[in-house]
């Protein structure tokens, strides 16, 4: 019993190793790897060529071994962010902006201010989240604060999100909406501790062009999975085959999976490793809220779990492009029109999202779309209801698209399994 | 093994493809023909599972083959008329591939795919890749992929259509070879294929079985005699017109020799001739029928 498993699972092996031999095989899909890796550089390239740090003379250094001084500077100030150090960092500023270089005309002058800024920058701007505009980020409401305004710093948060809610904000959600979100804001722990977190700042930024061009790529590949024994006509010998109708199609979902979790992985772990390298991986076990673009989340998470949420959903959704568009490539017997799947559903959004609609942009948010972009998505503050259940839209997005993936795999399958040949 | 059809019907939107067919095959070969759109293909694929019936059935030693699914499929050995080929396999790989989805184990596979290989003459161009194979080298790995479960039941849609007349007697030969103790259907409308090498002949037409028997049974019961006479070539238009030309051989200074398929003598000079295969199928099936390239 137990050999006969092991060669029927050497067989399954076997035809699996074909279905990825007939992707790979191919030249297009040789091309479409190398345009994969120019995408990686580039992306890459991209997250880490914009960095500069100021030195004293307020002079730009980019590169490395600039970043790690940058890096230097900023772990001088971490620690949690209670009264005490936000004051200091409001005095040094104050300081800083009083001083002879920051009050001068010369650019240069300006930039020796500037460099002694560094450290403390985060830690400014999040003052200026605080106490600023709760849309409009106001780069320089940190400037005018006083000492004794740091005590103030959390409940800041609260009540610039309450004013919101009862101003330009207020048409936008229920009551239990509005009630859910100051329960969100207000359920998160302070004081927040603050680290140096650029990598993950730089790895969240950039992930959604990496994410999105792989999905292409990937989108490509198996386009022609479930379309290929029809455009080719083998079908009629795979079909009338023993494995044909079952073990073999189960194939071609293991090969489909395999290309594309393989693909996907190596590309998000190895631009997760460049950045990570390049700027540092500390920071993760903050809140995502110790950061300038978390300030506004209502998720009480931490930067490690945001990443988490990003490739995790990165790959529900690439799963779900993937299971699409090969049960689309199956019933059209097109891989062209299977391989503009992922196009259109990221082009409609991009469309619509100029039209002014509350409910439309209930229904963008959680589009599959919104899963390669989830740095972005968590950041919105949609919202939906079930009676008087309230969430975001990011579990929706991983449990809707997850189920549809096992629905479509299950449906490919039996199509797959009862198509005729005519 | 017994094949059994019964009741057999396929309709296509109002068209039917295949007509209420009841016919039982064993082992030996059996030669399907009639012209294009007679309903070969359909039959073909109805019998490999690729087509459901929309009524009656085909039993496998009285089981309904769709019923049986993969354990059917397991005895099944089937060469597509346009046989598809994955064009950046090798033809090795190609073989080991369909082994795979035939539910071979992998060492039995790689010595069954180079014995066949060897047997279908391509031992030496098996790494070659198979778009840059000629046409007859395909239609040999199609053969060879139909034969590596060592089918009990070979079907064969139009193995030799395309072939030039070295690789049709290669062909012929090959499928000869293969069909001892097993059951073999082989369509095509190349009659002198089914003449060399089935043992019954099935002839089909607007998706009925008009007739069986061996082929000299299939010629006996032509109820027209077979005449060759030789005629001025201006009379041919007038002679079609009264009778079946089986073949006009243009002849020296304006004569043709003509083969009349008549119930009596056409012309006092017309002397009578053995029929053959090729005429029955005329007088059947008409002169458009088949390819006619590859006809007579």
């Amino acid at each position: 019993m137990y050999s006969y498993i092991i060669l029927e699972k050497n067989r399954g092996t076997r035809m699996t190793y074909y279905e990825i031999k007939k992707v790979f095989a191919k030249t297009s899909s040789k091309l479409s790897l190398a345009v994969l890796c120019i995408v990686l550089i580039v992306v890459c390239n991209f997250a880490t060529g914009e960095a500069q740090y100021v030195n004293e003379n307020g002079d730009g250094e980019s590169g490395r071994a600039a970043i790690a001084k940058l890096r230097e500077q900023k772990q001088q100030w971490e620690g949690p962010l209670t009264s005490e150090k936000l004051e200091k960092v409001i005095r040094q500023h104050r300081k800083i902006n009083a001083s002879p270089e920051a009050k001068s005309d010369d650019v240069q002058e300006l930039d020796k201010a500037y460099a002694k800024t560094q450290g403390y920058g985060d830690i400014r701007d999040l003052l200026s989240c605080a106490f600023g505009d709760f849309i409009e980020f106001d780069y320089y409401a940190a400037d005018s604060l006083k000492p004794k305004d740091a005590e103030k710093f959390y409940d800041s948060r609260i009540s610039s999100l309450k004013d919101w809610l009862d101003g330009t904000g207020s048409a936008r959600f229920t009551e239990e909406e509005k009630a859910f979100l100051v329960s969100q804001y207000k359920e998160l722990k302070t004081p927040l501790d603050y680290k140096y977190a650029d990598g993950w700042e730089q790895v969240f930024y950039s992930s959604p062009m990496l994410l999105i061009f792989t999905i292409f790529i990937i989108g490509f590949l198996l386009s022609g999975i479930f379309s290929c024994e029809s455009q080719l006509k083998t079908d009629s010998v795979f079909y009338s085959s023993y494995h044909g109708r079952r073990k073999a199609v189960l194939s071609k979902l293991k090969a489909a999976l395999l290309i594309a979790s393989v693909i996907y992985w190596v590309m998000v772990l190895l631009y997760t490793g460049f950045v990570l390298w390049f700027f540092g991986a500390g920071g993760s076990d903050c809140m995502v809220q110790s950061n300038l673009d978390g300030w506004k989340i209502f998720y009480n998470i931490t930067i490690g779990q945001e990443y988490l949420l990003i490739v995790l959903g990165g790959y529900v959704g690439c799963l779900f492009f993937s299971a699409l568009l090969m049960l689309i490539s199956a019933k059209t017997k097109s891989p062209v029109l299977a391989a503009a799947v992922p196009f259109i559903l990221f082009l409609i959004p991009t469309v619509l999202d100029s039209v002014d609609s509350d409910f439309l942009k209930k229904v963008l948010g959680i589009m599959p779309h919104q899963l390669m972009q989830i740095s972005r998505t968590i950041r919105n503050l949609d919202l939906y209801s079930a009676g008087e259940k309230v969430m975001g839209s990011i579990p929706i997005l991983f449990v809707l698209y997850l189920a549809l993936f096992l629905v479509i795999g299950l449906v490919l399958y039996q199509s797959y399994r009862r198509a005729e040949v005519k | 093994m017994e094949l059994k059809l019964e009741n057999l019907t396929k309709e296509f939107q109002g068209f039917t493809a295949v007509d209420h067919i009841n016919y039982t095959m064993r082992n030996g070969v059996y030669g399907l023909l009639g012209e294009n759109g007679a309903g070969k293909t359909t039959l073909m694929r109805m019998l490999c599972t690729l087509i459901k019936p929309t009524g009656g059935k085909i039993t496998c030693d009285g089981e309904d083959v769709f019923s049986m699914d993969g354990q059917y499929r397991k005895l099944l050995g089937y060469l597509p008329q346009d046989f598809g080929y994955y064009p950046d396999f090798t033809a090795r790989d190609y073989l080991l591939y369909v082994s795979s989805i035939k539910g071979l184990r992998p060492a039995t596979a790689k010595k069954r795919v180079e014995d066949l290989l060897t047997k279908v003459g391509l031992a030496k161009t098996a790494g070659k890749k198979m778009k840059k194979l000629s046409g007859g080298m395909k239609r040999r790995v199609g053969i060879a992929q139909a034969m590596l479960n060592n089918p009990k039941i070979l079907v064969l849609d139009e193995p030799t259509a395309g072939l030039d007349p070295n690789e049709r007697i290669r062909f012929r030969n090959l499928i000869s070879e293969l069909s001892e103790e097993r059951l073999v259907l082989l369509s095509t409308h190349i009659v002198s294929d089914v003449a060399y090498i089935a043992n019954q002949i099935l002839l089909m037409k607007r998706g009925r079985i008009e007739h069986t028997g061996t082929a000299e049974q299939i010629i006996s019961s032509m109820p027209e005699k077979v005449w060759i006479c030789k005629a001025d070539k201006k009379l041919v238009p007038a002679l079609q017109k009264r009778y079946k030309l089986a073949n006009v051989k243009t002849g020296a200074s304006n004569t043709v020799e003509v083969r009349i398929l008549s119930a009596k003598r056409p012309f006092s000079e017309a002397v009578q001739a053995e029929a053959s295969l090729e005429d029955v199928f005329l007088y059947y099936f008409g002169e458009k029928s088949g390819d006619e390239n590859d006809l007579l």
